[in-house]
């Protein structure tokens, strides 16, 4: 499969035209705030999200939609980890690729908003019940559980308990969802893939941002008479940060041309994806951390919101096991 | 962000599938000495008897011409189908031909590249020397102008397939005076210059593939300089350039294919525990997933760094996170693999033999052409635009 990796013009536009847009209403200094936290400051610009198309961009252009695919969700999600954009704008994408025709035209529009719910174990939907934990769900309407076979779409629990999350700049609460009456149902494994890449997509561009940001401070920060990214061991650091995250958007961009191209295919590659990506934002992380010093362990700095919006991601429907345990079951790489 | 292959390169991609099937050498390529030449060299006669010599090269010079898709689909298959590498073959295929296609007189194009591309003469590639690596630009053999021709004086070590090679792409000192990097020439030096004398080197694997090279007053005919006299540097560096990351296709699928052996090894040997097999083991398991998903990577970032060449005149640095991943990846999956072998990965004449030898071989990936640590370098400084350090 020979495949172009970068962005087509028309995909190239509309990631500059969401790009703008999140750097000026989301840009990261926001988390500094309490009042932004928990998805609050997208819930403030929702409609103008909606009004960019991104609630219906897979959406066939007969039920309204932009026709367009994952190809340019995922671009578009790589910015989303950029700006640490809350979880439940990529929950609401990944909806409209389960809504029917009675709940899609109200996501569309921005009225309808869905949150990731996070099983605590593996989900089967003949169980009457599973724990889950929802994720940035202030407010939403409904909440996305998926595994293998089937995704659903099942209204937001009203009794959820709140909890406190590793990363508090999001919300998390814990419920027991009801699996007897779901609002949508697709079968198949298409929103594995789908919600897989969109998560590696989001990773991908957070380990990209922290690679950026180590070697700017790198370029700034100066000790010993010059500055530190002209000490070796910073230098190949950062070296490192970028070798990882080209090899997460290069994967997960593959992936995502592989999984349109052959919809039942094995999961191999999606998995490498999750794998990789998941990876690549951790690591990088801690070598942000690392490479600013004294002023990357404090709260005030950017460094740890990337790191803890990592483990988030990497954690959702997830683990490294279970990535490892799918990419060893497959069949093997795509040629 | 799209698939690109079309229909017509589909049936390219069969050509060559069908091609390669049934003319791939059979017989095992010879681990060393003339015996491994001659097969190299046969195998690229072959290739050029059927039309498929030289996919990129000018079709002036006997080559295909064809544009990038068509290459990478040859690479693909090439590798895919299990073809032995181009071994002596790959200098004077991958290195100095495209020199000379870019820099060459036409007198130098019509003496070499034909010759090359029939697999009748192999070259090797006298670049580093015993004081010289990472630092190329320090280079010290001499060569002095003597009416028509240049008398070189000097030293060149670790010239892959020196001993038997015909020619040899050489850089030189010719003006001592001008700045480090200015005053050196890239010159053609056939091998059998007198004065010239090849003392072949053992590697760690115990393999004799690379030489140390000694000059004593030898002749060469100042025609023989390539791009001009006190311009080798740039002439090198061009070259490097002209590779748009291709060849990386070949590496990356046969590490691909070392990594399902390796799996199918795992599903039929024991874990060390003796209870089950070593698939079954979740740490193997595991270390196994990994270690295929980075290989998957590798093959995504070549994709990429060909895209983002197929848009840019000369490529970008974005090459050496390719060369990174795959230098450190490699060695990776061979200690993995002696891991898994246990015992049996230490003796060299078992079913498992192989194994031992290309542990040993592959240290060299992150070394030759360029250091793991160089190539970190570059990536600080031209891609990422940290302050330099020591100029390499
Ligand atoms: C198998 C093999 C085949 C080869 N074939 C050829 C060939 O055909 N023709 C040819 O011309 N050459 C060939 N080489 C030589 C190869 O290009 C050099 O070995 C390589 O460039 C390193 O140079 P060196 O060996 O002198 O090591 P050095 O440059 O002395 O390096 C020693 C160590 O110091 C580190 N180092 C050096 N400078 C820096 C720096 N600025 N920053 C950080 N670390 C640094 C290096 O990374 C390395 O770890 C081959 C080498 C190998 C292993």
């Amino acid at each position: 499969m020979i495949v172009d990796l970068l962005p087509t013009e028309d995909q190239e536009a509309f990631r500059d035209s969401v790009a703008a847009l999140l750097a000026d209403e989301l840009p990261i200094a926001r988390l500094h705030e309490e009042a932004a936290f928990g998805g609050a400051a997208e819930r403030a610009i929702w409609g103008t999200l909606a009004e960019l198309g991104l609630f219906g961009l897979s959406v066939s252009e007969a039920r309204g939609g932009f026709g367009c695919t994952l190809a340019e969700e995922v671009t578009v999600a790589r910015e989303f980890g950029k700006h640490l954009v809350s979880p439940t704008v990529l929950s609401t994408m990944l909806a409209t690729h389960v809504a029917g025709d009675d709940i899609l035209p109200a996501i569309m529009a921005g009225e309808t908003r869905v949150a990731f719910a996070n099983p605590l174990k593996p989900v089967d939907f003949s169980n009457d019940t599973a724990d889950v934990q929802l994720i940035d769900a202030e407010g939403v309407d409904y909440v996305l559980l998926w595994n293998a076979q089937e995704a659903r779409l099942y209204r937001a629990p009203t009794d959820a308990r709140q909890a406190e999350c590793l990363d508090d700049t999001v919300g998390l609460a814990r419920a027991v969802l009801d699996l007897g009456s779901p609002a949508a149902r697709r079968e198949g494994p298409w929103m594995l893939r789908a919600a897989s890449l969109m998560l590696s997509a989001a990773l991908a561009g957070n380990a990209e941002a922290t690679c950026a940001m180590a070697v700017e401070y790198g370029k700034f920060r100066e000790q010993f008479g010059q500055p530190i990214g002209s000490f070796q061991s910073i230098k190949h650091y950062c070296a490192e940060m970028a070798r990882r995250a080209e090899a997460a958007v290069a994967q997960t961009l593959f992936a995502t041309l592989d999984a349109l191209e052959r919809e039942d295919g094995n999961l191999f590659e999606v998995a490498a994806a999750r794998l990789l990506a998941g990876d690549a934002a951790r690591e990088n992380g801690r070598f942000n951390i690392q490479i600013h010093g004294g002023i990357g362990f404090t709260y005030e700095a950017d460094a740890h919101l990337f790191l803890k919006r990592a483990w988030l991601l990497s954690a959702l429907t997830s683990s490294e096991r279970i990535e490892q345990a799918r990419i060893i079951a497959a069949d093997g790489p795509t040629a | 962000m799209k698939i690109i292959e079309t229909s017509a390169e589909r049936a390219f991609r069969e050509e060559v599938r069908e091609w390669l099937e049934t003319n791939v050498p059979r017989d095992k390529r010879p681990h060393d000495g003339p015996a491994m030449r001659e097969f190299d060299m046969a195998w690229q006669r072959a290739q050029y008897d059927a039309g498929w010599a030289g996919i990129s090269w000018p079709v002036e010079f006997g080559g295909r011409g064809l544009p990038l898709v068509e290459q990478m689909i040859w690479h693909e298959e090439y590798s895919r189908a299990g073809a032995p590498s181009s071994g002596n073959m790959f200098v004077a295929l991958s290195h100095a031909g495209p020199t000379l296609i870019n820099e060459g007189s036409d007198e130098q194009k019509a003496a070499h590249l034909p010759r090359i591309l029939k697999g009748e003469v192999t070259w090797c590639q006298g670049f580093s020397e015993p004081g010289s690596g990472s630092d190329l630009g320090s280079l010290r053999t001499r060569a002095e102008i003597d009416g028509d021709h240049l008398v070189v004086n000097g030293s060149k070590i670790w010239t892959t397939y020196a001993p038997g090679s015909n020619f040899q792409e050489l850089l030189v000192r010719t003006d001592p005076s001008a700045g480090k990097y200015k005053g050196i020439s890239w010159v053609i030096c056939p091998m059998d210059t007198p004065g010239i004398e090849v003392r072949p080197i053992r590697a760690m694997s115990g393999i004799t593939h690379f030489a140390q090279c000694f000059y004593d007053n030898a002749r060469i005919p100042l025609s023989n300089v390539v791009g001009g006299l006190n311009n080798g540097w740039s002439v090198a560096m061009t070259t490097l350039g002209f590779e748009r990351g291709t060849a990386n296709i070949a590496h990356q699928i046969e590490l691909s294919r070392t990594v399902e052996r390796l799996i199918v090894i795992a599903g039929e040997i024991q874990a060390p525990d003796g209870r089950r097999r070593a698939i079954e083991d979740d740490a193997i398991a595991g270390e196994l997933a990994t270690l295929r998903a980075e290989v998957a990577a590798l093959r995504s970032m070549t994709a990429l760094t060909i895209s983002r060449n197929m848009r840019q005149p000369i490529p970008g640095p974005e090459g050496n996170l390719v060369a990174l991943q795959f230098g450190e990846l490699i060695r990776k999956v061979m200690k993995f693999a002696l891991r898994l072998l246990g015992a049996e990965g230490l003796e060299r004449e078992t079913r498992f033999g192989e194994w031992a030898l290309e542990y040993l071989e592959c240290f060299k990936w992150a070394i030759g052409g360029g250091t793991t640590e160089i190539r970190r370098n570059a990536i600080g400084e031209r891609l990422l635009g940290l302050p330099r350090g020591p100029r390499a």
